[in-house]
């Protein structure tokens, strides 16, 4: 029996040893290829399959001011991609001046996000388009305006007509607008060639920033492709954040306004930290001016402590190297 | 009609099968795969993401992405599946659907619960990672701190407490409250000491897993319990059930389409069978048409080849496809060998371009093309040849190509260059054949002048022979005796006395003697002059015609009629004359007169053979018309019917002793003095008329 089972369990492991040579064979060769395995977070991809005529048209959709009622504001405006994909204020100035009720997300990576919104209320980016352009302190205008204004183009009527057999709809707007944000990825970060193998280029600093990025537990959160942006967490779990800073609006109340349940409230979705370092200030409220201010939010309302000073440096340090490429070039 | 009815139902069962078997294949295999390959892929992802749940809940995942992308495929599987295929009945998509929505409904369920887990276990792993490093402070901690140990037994109690909850997260360890509060006691009496945060924050870690757990393991409880597994299966069975329906009536569509197919193939069958019978007839007349065709072929092969005729045959192109060995010998060449138009390479240069430019009219009008022309065969001598095309017309009157025929005839035509030698020889033979036949014209013309000649000569010689002029020759040898005394002698003598009388009976006997031949001479003289006439006129036969003059017709008739006066004497023919008074007619008086001769003479022959008495001769001259007509009519043997027509032909006679020229020449003679002569037989027996017209009026005059 013993001998069989021996007999067995070396079967297996010549299986699989042929197994894991096969398949990591071709891999080995280009170190770039291989992804550090068991590391919590997923290097970006260096491309997703989409359709380029209608990222074409979503690109102009996105820079394009007549989506707002008053031809002033883009969805560009807010989320300007020479910016991290934000207009790097606390909160977001809309049409007529008006300010936005939370902080402007980067719109970079936007697509592998789980749901979108601070409180998640959209499932998908199509459903996204709807608030900006709706909302009365961003773009302030209605989609009968939007369709208007466009069939009025004779260059979008084309546009739409080649991407589209039924031309200019609503959804395909949201459709074109979603699929140029799909296409807005970074990869090649340092962080990323590291995960890919390059041990050289993240410094000793930004390593130990890593590691106690993970041994803190931000990686609990902070984990996937995005270094978040796959779940809620509720802001000041160890401590009352919003006491501590008071003010409590509505927007604050996060999750609760889409879900009514008690158990929702300042419930918000864990944002995703590529390129973090350009995309400040952070938090919903835009509260956090610096990288350190944030983290170190992060470690007394989440963890229930304060950092060592050091320990903020070293995990900057490995936030910073989270900055990707976008069409080869580094995001500054 | 039968034919229609077999066809009808051909097509009927054809579109049975085909009708059959569309309905067969409209769940098609690839419809039925897509929807097991769903099912399958749902159920396979509804275990991943339970598993999932799990392994999330052991802290065995390290980073929730990949639950976002189960949801994603899991919506998207039952959108395929929300899309029943199309044979489904409107009772089974409604199942479909209900299935489907129930389904959706679970996971709508499970996405709420599945989120508040993922943030609980988030915050419980957090607890539970930060744990060990909030003991590790303490701990290095705690020496310094007055009254540590008792925190430390605290601590080290609550860790047990936090560790015991990890790992049995059934039941809640028994005074948990009580012991968490002694820490949480702890700190608000140590609230002034350094390490009072470090505690709070290991309580509210620690209060955390204790508390956290429980919820995580409810929530991971109730996802686990969620019966997304019953109803995958509750839409896997409405498909199964679609499925075997879809089976049930393919199973009798195919047994439908056994029975079809099976007819059909019977048909087929038949129709095979008998279109193989009637192949086979086919192909036997077919065999046989080609036995025969190869006979005909054959005996055409054989004839070609046998055929001392050249023999080709062209393309509609005008290429050669056949020759016959004949056209080898004949042309030298083997022209079905040879690409291009070689043939005209052999034409003699002379005939060249004209045969060409006919072959080219012949073969641009698609008609026969015949001539003759010669070859200049290479290193061979030249030969003439006869060439025959003809177009060959296929049934629908397309030319498929030219047959033709070579002959040479190059011995022909040297028959033909000798036949004209001798057609040459024969005309200068006959030219002289021409002239003994004047000759025999001038002999028997003359021959008959001859006759009369003679017997004036005759008359002459007699008369001369029995002449009186010896008498006087008597006379005077008595005178010549009796010189001395002549006078007594003429008067005293009884012979003298006799002379003076005997002397006049003479001079009357000489005188009448004298007259006698004169007349004779005369007629003689005449004779001469007519041989001279017929000699000048066979001159004139090869000259000009002979010289016409002013003659009377009946002087001329006369002079026939005494040419022949002996003959005509000597046969006891009587000649009766009928001379209308008619003005001289202008004519070659010779040639008229030779044909009256000739005309008198067969007369007299004709009275002669009939050995009968009285014997006659009708001889008349009449005017009218501006013709004078001059009829011999006789009593004698007659003509003939059948003969009536050839009397003319040179060489008829009817006599031993004739050369049948008479006649003939006479004709002729009459046709050169602008006449003509006629004859008349009421049949043998009844004598014969023969009627010579001349113009009166010649066209000199």
């Amino acid at each position: 029996m013993k001998i069989i089972h021996l007999l067995a369990s070396l079967a297996w492991l010549a299986n699989a040893t042929l197994l894991i040579q096969c398949h990591a064979a071709p891999d080995t060769n280009n170190p770039a290829l291989v992804i550090k395995a068991r590391e919590p977070i997923r290097p970006i991809p260096q491309s997703v399959p989409l359709d380029p005529r209608k990222v074409a048209l979503g690109k102009k959709l996105f820079h394009e001011p007549m989506l707002s009622k008053d031809n002033t504001v883009s969805c560009a405006t807010c989320h300007d991609l020479r910016k991290g994909g934000t207009d790097q204020l606390a909160r977001s100035i809309g049409i007529n001046g008006a300010t936005g009720p939370v902080n402007a997300p980067t719109v970079f990576n936007s697509g592998f996000n789980f749901k979108h919104f601070w409180d998640g209320r959209a499932d998908t980016l199509e459903d996204q388009v709807d608030g900006p352009t709706q909302a009365n302190v961003e773009m302030g205008g209605t989609w009968e305006e939007i369709l208007a204004k466009l069939q009025r183009s004779p260059e979008y009527v084309a546009s739409f007509k080649q991407a589209f057999p039924d031309g200019i709809q609503r959804k395909n707007i949201k459709q074109a607008i979603a699929e140029f944000e799909r296409s807005l990825i970074t990869p090649n970060s340092r962080f990323d060639r590291f995960l890919r193998g390059d041990d050289k280029t993240l410094n000793d600093d930004e390593k130990e920033g890593y590691r106690k990025f993970k041994t803190y537990g931000c990686i609990t959160c902070h984990q996937g492709v995005n270094v978040g942006g796959n779940m809620f967490q509720p802001l000041g779990l160890m401590g009352d954040y919003f006491g501590d800073r008071g003010n409590v609006t509505k927007a604050d109340l996060g999750r609760f306004n889409v879900t009514g349940k008690e158990e929702d409230k300042y419930l918000f979705k864990v944002p995703g930290l590529r390129n973090v370092s350009l995309t400040g200030p952070y938090f919903h409220d835009g509260s956090a001016k610096t990288l350190e201010e944030a983290v170190n939010t992060m470690g007394r309302y989440q963890l229930g402590r304060d950092l060592p000073p050091e320990d903020v440096r070293q995990i900057v340090k490995f936030l910073k190297s989270l900055t990707g490429e976008y069409n080869g070039q580094t995001l500054e | 009609m039968r034919r229609i009815a077999i066809i009808s139902a051909a097509v009927a069962l054809v579109s049975a099968v085909g009708l059959l078997y569309f309905k067969m294949t409209a769940f098609s295999d690839t419809e039925h795969e897509r929807v097991q390959k769903a099912l399958w892929r749902l159920k396979h992802l509804d275990t991943i993401f339970n598993e999932g749940v799990l392994q999330a809940r052991f802290g065995l995942v390290d980073n929730y992405d990949d639950f976002h992308a189960y949801d994603e495929e899991l919506r998207s599987l039952v959108e395929i599946l929300n899309q029943p295929p199309e044979p489904i009945d409107p009772a089974g998509r409604a199942a479909i659907e209900a299935a489907c929505n129930q389904l959706v409904a679970l996971w709508q369920e499970r996405q709420v619960l599945f989120e508040r887990f993922k943030s609980q276990n988030a915050m419980l792993a957090n607890s539970r990672g930060y744990l060990p490093v909030a003991l590790g402070e303490l701990a290095a901690r705690l020496g310094q701190v007055p009254g540590g140990r008792e925190l430390e037994a605290i601590i080290s109690d609550v860790t047990r407490l936090t560790l015991a909850r990890l790992s049995s997260p059934d039941e809640l360890p028994a005074n948990a409250a009580a012991r968490m509060q002694k820490l949480t006691d702890w700190c608000s009496t140590h609230a002034d000491s350094p390490e009072a945060r470090f505690v709070a924050s290991l309580v509210r870690h620690a209060q955390h897993i204790v508390t956290g757990s429980g919820e995580v393991d409810g929530l991971t409880r109730t996802l686990l319990a969620l019966p997304t597994p019953a109803s995958i299966d509750r839409l896997s069975q409405a498909y199964d059930r679609e499925v075997s329906k879809d089976l049930q009536r393919i199973r009798q569509y195919r047994l439908l389409l056994y029975v079809v197919s099976f007819l059909l193939v019977t048909g087929i069958g038949y129709t095979f069978l008998a279109l193989h019978a009637a192949n086979n007839r086919l192909e036997q007349r077919v065999e046989e048409r080609t036995r025969d065709l190869a006979r005909s072929e054959e005996r055409f092969r054989t004839l070609c080849v046998a055929s001392p005729i050249g023999i080709f045959m062209n393309d509609a192109a005008g290429r050669c496809v056949y020759t016959n060995p004949a056209l080898q010998t004949i042309s030298g060449i083997v022209l079905e060998k040879s690409g291009g138009e070689p043939w005209s390479d052999i034409l003699h240069p002379e005939d060249r371009n004209s045969v060409l430019a006919d072959w080219a009219v012949a073969t641009r009008d698609q008609q026969a093309f015949a001539r003759e022309f010669r070859l200049q065969p290479p290193q061979q001598e030249l030969r003439w040849v006869s060439s025959r095309t003809a177009p060959v017309q296929a049934g629908d009157g397309k030319i498929t190509g030219f047959v033709g025929t070579v002959e040479n005839i190059t011995e022909r035509k040297r028959a033909e260059a000798e036949l004209e030698v001798v057609h040459k020889q024969l005309v200068q033979a006959s030219r002289q054949a021409g002239m003994a036949e004047v000759a025999t014209g001038v002999l028997h013309n003359v021959g008959n002048v001859l006759n009369s000649v003679n017997v004036t000569a005759t008359l002459i010689f007699d008369q001369l022979r029995k002449s009186p002029v010896l008498d006087l020759e008597r006379v005077a040898a008595l005178l010549r005796e009796q010189e001395a005394n002549i006078g007594a002698f003429l008067t005293h003598d009884p012979k003298g006395q006799q002379i003076a009388p005997f002397l006049g009976q003479l001079a009357d006997l000489l005188k009448q003697e004298n007259r006698n031949h004169l007349q004779e001479i005369d007629s003689l003289r005449k004779n001469i002059e007519h041989i001279k006439g017929i000699v000048a006129m066979q001159q004139n036969y090869a000259k000009v015609s002979g010289v016409p003059e002013l003659v009377d017709v009946a002087d001329l008739v006369e002079d026939s009629l005494r040419m022949n006066a002996s003959a005509l004497q000597r046969h006891h023919v009587e000649i009766i004359r009928e001379y209308a008074r008619i003005p001289p007619i202008n004519t070659d008086k010779h040639k008229v007169l030779q044909i009256l001769v000739n005309l008198v003479q067969n007369a007299k022959n004709a009275c002669a053979e009939s050995g009968q008495a009285g014997k006659r001769l009708i001889v008349r001259v009449a005017n009218g018309g501006g013709v004078v007509k001059i009829s011999v009519t006789d009593n004698g043997i007659g003509i003939p019917t059948e003969n009536l027509t050839r009397i003319f032909g040179h060489g008829f006679t009817t006599r031993k002793n004739g050369h049948g020229f008479g006649l003939h020449s006479g004709a002729l003679a009459a046709r050169e003095v602008s006449g003509s002569l006629t004859c008349h037989s009421d049949g043998p027996g009844h004598g014969a008329t023969f009627v010579l017209e001349l113009p009166s009026q010649t066209p000199d005059s």
